[in-house]
């Protein structure tokens, strides 16, 4: 299964992403920002970090790299899963390829910290606990994503609307999480939680 | 072409909590200045566009507020000004 991580200037979750990957049966290799096509890869990842600076907005002046246009063709042909990470999932809905937007805390604070969730897949939910870092979390949107959510905090740490912690789109073919999983896969890590989402996202692959 | 000169704001929406303005009306009602200065806080833009005219100038503004500058899911955006230069 091979899996793409974009690289924008300014991401800085790469490594610990690709290694995450590999460790969880992913073949990763990096992809610059300049890239036009995603062809090849099953899966497509935007990992966490401060693209562009974060200037205008987070996630804001990512959306309009040659690589986020190849990702639009991408998804549109169906070709694969992909995956928007903390800021990722920023960069997905200020693309408008996932609904709604992320803005700053209810807290105004940084919150970094491990965060119960319930993790929703296959009418399944079960407990999980992921780390979360982030300023701009805090989901907002003014149409229900109940049916969207997979990922919902238990004791919302921001302020996110719907407990939305993250989300798919309509064709569950991407998918959109404020969560860092990458950081919960190691002994030496938060936890091995994150290997559930990696399954997750495993079986939305195979499942094509 | 011309040259005009633009100056636009950009702010979150009503329905959207605006945490620094908040931060502000609290601060104002606890120095007592003011019980309700029901502040708005945004991002403040200028910037130069060329164009055939101001019709195409506006719609070249309206653009880059819209598509760049604002994210309409949260923001609303607001020209101020445009001004021809000579």
């Amino acid at each position: 299964m091979k899996a793409a991580i974009i690289v924008f200037l300014g991401t800085n979750c790469e490594v610990e992403t690709k290694r995450a990957l590999e460790f969880c049966g992913f073949e990763a290799e990096y992809v610059n920002f300049d890239a036009n096509n995603l062809d090849n890869y099953d899966a497509v990842f935007l990992s966490g970090g401060f693209s562009y600076g974060d200037y205008v907005r987070s996630g804001r002046l990512a959306k309009f790299t040659p690589v986020i246009s190849a990702l639009r063709k991408y998804i549109d042909k169906k070709r694969g899963v992909t995956v928007g990470i903390c800021n990722g999932f920023q960069i997905l809905c200020e693309a408008h390829i996932l609904k709604g937007a992320l803005v700053e805390n209810d807290c105004s604070r940084f919150v970094c910290k491990n965060v119960p969730l319930e993790l929703s897949f296959n009418g399944e939910k079960r407990n999980i606990s992921l780390p979360v870092a982030h300023k701009e979390g805090k989901y907002i949107c003014f149409e229900d994503v109940n049916d969207y959510k997979f990922l919902k905090y238990i004791d919302n740490p921001n302020g996110s609307m719907y407990d939305v912690a993250g989300l798919y789109d309509n064709n569950k073919r991407v998918m959109g999480l404020m969560p860092h999983p990458e950081r919960a896969v190691f002994t030496k890590n938060f936890g091995y939680d994150g290997k559930e989402i990696f399954k997750i996202i495993r079986e939305e692959v195979k499942r094509g | 072409m011309e040259r005009f000169f633009v100056k636009a704001i950009v702010t979150f929406k009503n329905e959207v909590k605006d945490n620094c303005a908040s931060a502000l009306n609290k601060m104002l009602k606890t120095l007592e200045i003011e019980d309700s200065a029901s502040f708005s806080t945004g991002r403040f833009y200028t910037f130069f566009v060329s164009a055939a005219d101001l019709s195409n100038a506006s719609e070249k503004i309206n653009y880059i507020c819209k598509e760049i500058l604002s994210n309409p899911v949260v923001e609303k955006y607001e020209i101020l000004s445009i001004e021809a230069l000579k």
